[in-house]
């Protein structure tokens, strides 16, 4: 049984803002980064992937943030996202060095004007 | 010597009695005459139990000649499976002189046997016992249509009991985190089989849909629906509709179905993670909900039978299971006695389940026990589950197949809840175990049925996880180490005080510990 995640798009100021609610992990995370590849339009200047509702992420899910970059990267586009410093999952992604590729800011809000 | 007034006493004494004797020839005349025309047979024995008369109507039946009827012989055209009983109440109403009345079958002069009921009165002559007179008559087609009835009633029953058994479930699922018992009785009345059911659907991760249903009737007809609505009621639930969208869609099928058929049923869908349930009620009795000590009815989301031929809109409520709380749904066979106004036998129900301590079997056992008494007038359909406190420790064999990690993330998150660990020990900690399962997953190569063994337990705050596969872990390669797995390792290293990895010939163990920063509080 695969796990449950909801994706939610939103074009903003030419960025793609993507709620990600839910778990992501090796059994769902292919699938959440084809939809996201074609969530961004190729006009847009990036994507903010919004981790804020994202209760799980495994090694596999941050492999497709990784990923995500690297596509995007290609199309001269970028990777933001967006963590409440209170989050959960904030160790994890210093941990495994997310923000090397896709730097992490507390809100959408702060992403977008950053 | 006689005095005068008692000689004259004498001669009247004598003279009623042969006036009596007289009388008593006449009326056996006229009896002789009545019984011959009389449509039934008719036959009289004198104190020593030998027949002495059997009138036309007896003759003709059997054909035979007088003679053969009288004295103990007409015994002979008794069918030998009943003589036996034929001569016992024979012989002992004579000893007690009482009155008698036996059906048995009888030869006919056409050599067929045919049930006649026979009734046998005592005869008094002047006080004194003299015999008995009967009378028979034939009852033949009113016993084969009996007997056909029986048979016919005993078919029906097997095949309603029959139908019942394919359709419950052969066994409930088995689900992390919840306890499941469901019970099925049968009426104790021949005809009143069938009809009611229960079912357990595993929804998705977290959810399982609970329903208890009664078809209004009972036989083949009523199992046979409760065996459709029972299978559409599965089709809907894992369609993902609501409790009262899977109402609305069963009403739709008896109505549809145009049979005058109409059932009742309890739809519950508890989430076992949160407790939170979500019912309703298409005109069955509430569910109750069982903590320690005190229960409580779920009188909400209620509405009329399904089947009623109007257009009904059901809906739904909401309420909440505690932990260590059992919910139970039930049939209105456990509750409902004639004599007993429905209030109080709800009543009793909450008193006796709030007193049944111990296991989920127990309490149903002790509640059909209790509550359904000796007599089952209707049947009765029973399911119970119970959120089931989080493991005090875990001890897991698992297949090697990453499907398993999602159900093994939401123990690992129950079992860290309980000791009191924060959201971010939480998911640090379940992050870290899962990593190393699939890790594990991904080395058990080999046979498919490859399979990896877990260990959690807590000791002193400290939280230790062991996870043992028959595989090889591969070293880390460089290059590797930007990979999956690499991070998978970096993970594990990163968020636990110790890891250990042990590697030998016969596959890789890998030790966890970290300690809780936090103590529980009490």
């Amino acid at each position: 049984m695969s796990t449950i995640a909801d994706i939610a798009v939103d074009q903003v100021d030419g960025w793609t803002v993507v709620r990600l609610n839910g778990e992501l992990d090796m059994t769902n995370c292919t699938y959440v980064r084809d939809e996201l590849t074609r969530a961004v339009p190729s006009e847009a200047d990036g994507m903010v992937a919004d981790l804020s509702g994202t209760l799980y992420l495994d090694s596999a899910a941050i492999e497709m943030l990784f990923e995500m970059a690297r596509r995007l990267g290609r199309r001269r586009q970028q990777l933001k996202i967006a963590l409440p410093e209170s989050s959960p999952l904030q160790r994890v992604l210093q941990l495994t060095d997310v923000q090397a590729v896709a730097p992490i800011h507390a809100t959408v809000a702060a992403a977008l004007t950053a | 010597m006689r005095s005068p007034r008692q000689w004259i006493r004498a001669l009247r004494r004598e003279a009623g009695l042969r006036e009596t004797l007289e009388r008593v020839s006449e009326s056996e005349r006229r009896f002789r005459e009545l019984a011959d025309t009389a449509p039934v047979l008719i036959w009289t024995c004198d104190a020593a139990g030998l027949v002495d008369f059997v009138n036309r109507g007896w003759l003709e039946f059997t054909g035979r000649p007088a003679r053969e009827e009288l004295g103990d012989s007409w015994t002979v055209g008794v069918h030998p499976d009943d003589a036996g009983a034929v001569r016992a109440t024979w012989w002992d109403a004579h000893d007690r002189q009482v009155p008698w009345e036996l059906e048995y079958r009888l030869r006919t002069r056409e050599g067929e046997y045919r049930w006649i009921v026979d009734r046998g009165v005592p005869h008094f002559l002047a006080g004194k016992f003299v015999g008995f007179v009967g009378t028979a008559i034939d009852i033949h087609e009113r016993k084969q249509a009996e007997e056909g009835l029986a048979r016919a009633y005993a078919h029906d029953h097997e095949v309603a009991a029959t139908l019942q058994r394919t359709l419950l479930p052969e066994r409930l699922p088995s689900i992390v985190g919840l306890a499941l018992e469901g019970r099925y009785l049968p009426a104790t009345s021949e005809s009143a089989i069938g009809g009611d059911w229960y079912d357990a659907i595993e929804l998705d991760d977290t959810r399982v849909a609970l329903i208890v249903g009664d078809v209004v009737g009972h036989g083949p007809r009523a199992a046979a629906v409760m065996g459709q609505l029972r299978n559409a009621c599965r089709a809907y639930a894992l369609l993902g509709s609501s409790p009262a969208e899977t109402f609305e869609h069963l009403d739709r099928l008896l109505a549809v179905e145009d049979r005058d058929v109409m059932a009742t049923a309890f739809y519950a869908v508890v989430d076992r993670e949160t407790g939170a349930i979500e019912y309703a009620s298409a005109g069955h009795p509430p569910a109750l909900v069982i903590g320690s000590g005190d229960a409580r009815y779920l009188e909400g989301g209620r509405s009329v039978p399904l089947g009623t031929a109007s257009p009904v809109a059901y809906h739904g409520e909401q309420d909440v299971l505690a932990p260590g709380s059992t919910l139970l749904l039930y049939t209105d066979g456990l509750v409902e006695r004639r004599e007993v106004p429905l209030e109080d036998r709800l009543r009793r129900l909450a008193a006796v389940a709030a007193g049944v301590d111990g296991e989920l079997a127990e309490l149903c056992d002790g509640l059909l026990a209790e509550v359904g008494g000796e007599a089952v007038p209707d049947d009765v359909a029973l399911l119970a589950v119970r959120l089931e406190p989080a493991d005090a420790q875990l001890t897991l064999r698992l297949s090697a197949d990453p499907v398993v990690l999602t159900a093994l993330r939401r123990r690992i998150t129950r079992f860290l809840d309980a000791v009191g660990a924060t959201a971010q020990e939480r998911y640090e900690i379940t992050l870290t175990i899962c990593e190393a399962a699939a890790n594990a997953i991904e080395h058990a190569y080999g046979p498919a049925d490859a399979e990896f063994e877990l260990d959690v337990t807590i000791e002193d705050r400290e939280v230790r996880a062991t996870v043992r596969d028959g595989g090889r872990w591969r070293e880390p390669r460089r290059g590797d180490a930007e990979g999956t797995r690499g991070r998978g390792l970096g993970i594990i290293q990163g968020l636990m005080d110790n890891v250990e990895v042990s590697r030998t010939d016969a596959g890789t163990t890998v030790s966890m510990s970290r300690k809780l920063e936090h103590p529980a509080a009490a």
